[in-house]
């Protein structure tokens, strides 16, 4: 255990805030005052603690060098550039915090999003070393973790006043964590969801990095590697004999133990749905310290798997087994008990989605995993700790089902909740947090594929980068969890682009128009939907006919990111109208009408005397544009010539005879 | 605006016309003290750290290239063509709008986190200072680059 010296201050005490002596070189810190916006709570009630322990654990701040006023006593200061590509080297020397040209604390409390638009910046507003709001203060990095861990085994003043002899256990214990918040208590109640193990990891080159990456096939059966955390949380050194055990499963929902994970089911082309690599020996581990453990594998082929296109990942268990520290509550089939239940297993069910990369989409397999018919719900829940606006206000996120799942949906009437539906009958749009797929009665053992796709909405666009989805299988029954596979969704702020449509058009009945829309500076999908939400055409170029007159929804959907707009466009008939009338004035015997007749089905004129009132009906042909009237019975004088079309008198002119 | 002009003028002319050694004295001071109408671009700018704190006299301001402006209106409006409102930063952001007084010197803001957060600013010659609530000191400082009777309300 670390000694930290925190000094408290007053409440009342000015200026309000926290303070240390520098950066890495005191274990003191220090707490003064109130925050300075309503309600003004105590900053020892705010995460100021960790940020200024931060400091203490050698952490700058995440506009250090790149605020260019900020006073710093680091000669090395340098900005980091707005896109990260020097964060090694410059700015906080953090490379997983993006640039930050300093938030001053102007960050929306409610939404944890910036007040104002940076530009290329886009910096976290819940980093502990930000200058962002005390609401939203609640990460550190990997790496800034990282880089604490190794303050303090390096910096003498802190070393000095560690002190070993305090650990969870005496004898013997290695686990790895499901969540941040687990210190390897069995059964673990303090995580959530234990799916989501941030201590095993995939790299897809033998690196040093600290994030999650999407497993990368490679023909020439170079590996990934796979990266646990194993923490010694007793006082004994391990033995350096235990093992761990890496089991890997295509990502699915409803993974039983061990049938999905160790290669006993396969798809219908026979290749295994899941597989154990061999195990690793892991290094003796001294008390209350920890290794990452790097296991390599060759990633199986995807085209092994589905015919669509849409990436498909993997799950991971990690087991940790040495003879003094077994697994404490044996195997049971749900994973989901089985991890919450020994602390020597971890679990990783994640798709990274990285627009950037052009990714928009990923794929889960919905399983039952039983020999009996069930019933299960899927449910569509974001991340609880995520702040800012979720992922289905800023994106369109489409729940698509393929032909098992759509049928098996089907089988007890396609019940669901907050999904709206689409264009296309297998996909939904996910309305609102908790959405359920519901009552999806499986046969025994019976398979099916979930994608979701995810579009941003350029209009709605903030400058959050990170969204986290989770898809929930539930039993109908007991609401018992079956699985879960997390989705992770990163964008960078990208050039805005607009769908316009163009101005509403007007044609006659023998007219065509052609609709072009605004083409963007990028490659673009131009779609175009008619009122029932078909797709009618896709290009730049629509031309409508008569007989096709009505409102289209132009889709423009960026082919680099998936980022999309809308616009519409609506095409009408021109209105029947009297186009001339000659000679006027008239001296002649018959006088001629030109007129154009819309979609209309019966159609007269009435040309009435302006003195007299009296009047007389002409029927027109409807497939005709010119009439001809005889004009010996009409006197001399003003009249009125009416085109009455179904019943409706659509427009009027006037003729003198003479 | 243009009642208000038009009273500036009268005053203007009264004012010319007059004989008395004194008031032309006043009149003379009053066209060499630099108005608060106008706009003002931001230069530098100082901001007291947590790690370690440095000591307000010795906390220096740092010139920074910065397009930020702020625009100060007969109607008590202020206008910034970026974040500079709210935010002691030289990088561009949203435009912003906000209410200032005299009486105080202060200005209040809707665009900003709180609209309630008063804004301290005050003028010597043709410097502006604006203090930004912060841990402990966090001041703008802007320059007079353009006079208001020059500049059409945006």
């Amino acid at each position: 255990m670390v000694l930290i010296f925190i000094y408290l201050f007053p409440d009342e005490a000015t200026p309000w805030g926290g303070a240390t002596q520098g950066i890495g070189v005191s274990s003191s810190l220090f707490i003064a005052g109130n925050f300075m916006d309503d309600p003004q709570i105590p900053v020892i009630d705010t995460p100021f603690i960790s940020h200024e322990m931060g400091h203490v654990l050698g952490l700058w701040h995440t506009f250090h060098g790149t605020d260019p006023e900020q006073t710093t006593t680091d000669p090395n200061a340098c900005p980091e550039l707005p896109d990260g590509s020097n964060g090694e080297d410059c700015g906080d020397y953090i490379s997983d915090t993006p640039a930050d040209p300093n938030l001053n604390f102007e960050v929306n409390p409610d939404t944890c999003e910036w007040t104002q638009d940076f530009g290329q910046f886009m910096p976290s507003t819940d980093n502990f070393m930000a200058y962002t709001h005390p609401n939203c203060m609640d990460d550190f990095t990997p790496i800034q973790v990282q880089t604490m861990k190794h303050a303090l085994v390096t910096l003498d003043h802190l070393i000095a006043v560690v002190d070993t002899e305090c650990c969870a256990t005496q004898s013997l214990d290695l686990f790895i964590k499901d969540s941040t918040e687990d210190y390897g208590e069995e059964p673990n109640t303090v995580t959530e969801n234990m799916w989501v193990s941030e201590d095993i990891w995939i790299r897809i080159t033998d690196d040093n990095g600290l994030t999650h990456q999407n497993p990368q096939y490679n023909s020439n059966n170079i590996p990934n590697y796979i990266n646990v955390r194993v923490v010694n949380r007793s006082c004994e050194t391990s033995l350096g004999e235990e093992t761990l055990t890496i089991n890997w499963a295509k990502a699915n929902t409803a993974l039983v133990y061990p049938e999905n994970w160790d290669g006993t089911l396969s798809n219908e082309d026979g290749s295994p749905l899941g597989g154990e690599l061999d195990s690793i020996i892991i290094p003796a581990i001294s008390g209350n310290d920890d290794v990452i453990v790097k296991i390599p594998w060759v990633v199986p082929n995807p085209e092994d798997y589905s015919s669509n296109d849409n990436p498909w990942h993997f799950c991971l268990l990690a087991t940790v087994l040495g003879s003094q520290d077994g697994l404490s509550n044996g195997y049971t089939p749900n994973p989901n008990i089985m991890v919450r239940n020994n602390n020597n297993q971890a679990w990783k069910n994640i798709t990274i989605v990285d627009l950037e990369d052009g990714i928009t989409s990923g794929t889960v397999m919905v399983s039952n995993p039983y020999n009996n018919q069930q019933a299960f719900s899927l449910e569509f829940v974001i991340e609880s700790t995520e702040f800012g606006k979720p992922i289905y206000t800023e994106a369109e996120v489409g729940v698509e089902m393929d032909d098992a799942l759509f049928t098996i949906w089907e089988r007890c009437g396609k019940q669901h909740t907050e999904l709206a539906e689409t264009k296309y009958e297998k996909t939904k749009l996910i309305e609102s947090n908790g959405a359920l797929l519901d009552n999806l009665i499986f046969y025994p053992n019976e398979r099916a594929l979930l994608i979701l796709h995810f579009n941003m909405l350029i209009k709605e666009l903030t400058s959050k980068n990170k969204y986290t989805i989770h898809v929930i299988q539930k039993d109908k029954i007991t609401d018992e969890v079956i699985g879960a596979e997390t989705f992770v969704i990163y964008k960078k702020m990208r050039e805005f682009f607009s769908a316009t449509a163009g101005n509403d058009k007007q044609i006659d009945s023998d007219q065509t128009v052609t609709i072009s829309p605004e083409e963007i500076n990028e490659d673009a999908t131009y779609n175009w939907y008619d009122p029932e939400g078909n797709l009618v055409y896709q290009g730049t170029t629509l031309t409508i006919s008569a007989a096709m007159v009505k409102k289209y929804t132009l889709e423009v959907i960026a082919d680099a990111d998936g980022f999309k707009d809308y616009d519409e466009v609506e095409v009408t008939l021109k209105p029947s109208r009297i186009i001339s009338i000659s000679p006027n004035p008239v001296t002649q015997s018959t006088l001629q009408i030109n007129y154009k007749l819309n979609n209309v089905n019966s159609a007269f004129l009435m040309i009435v005397n302006h003195n007299s009132g009296v009047s007389q009906n002409h029927i027109l042909n409807t497939t005709t544009s010119t009439a001809t009237i005889n004009l010996n019975a009409y006197n001399a004088g003003l009249y009125t010539v009416a085109l009455v079309c179904d019943n409706e008198m659509i427009d009027a002119k006037t003729f003198i005879k003479q | 605006m243009k009642k208000i002009y038009i009273l500036l003028i009268t005053i203007a002319f009264f004012m010319a016309c007059s004989n008395n050694d004194e008031e032309i004295s006043i009149e003379e001071e009053q066209e060499e003290s630099i108005s608060i109408l106008g706009t003002w671009l931001r230069i530098a700018g100082r901001k007291n750290n947590d790690s370690p704190p440095i000591p307000p006299d010795e906390l220096q301001f740092i010139e920074a290239v910065s397009e930020n402006t702020v625009t100060f209106y007969p109607d008590s409006t202020v206008v910034s063509n970026s974040v500079s409102l709210c935010s002691n930063t030289p990088f561009m952001g949203d435009p912003t709008m906000g209410i200032y007084s005299l009486i105080d010197s202060t200005y209040t803001s809707i665009d900003c986190t709180n609209p309630d957060r008063k804004y301290d600013f005050t003028q010597s010659d043709s410097i502006l200072i604006i203090s930004y609530p912060y841990l402990g000191i966090s001041e703008g400082k802007f320059k007079k680059i353009e006079d208001m009777d020059l500049l059409p309300k945006g």
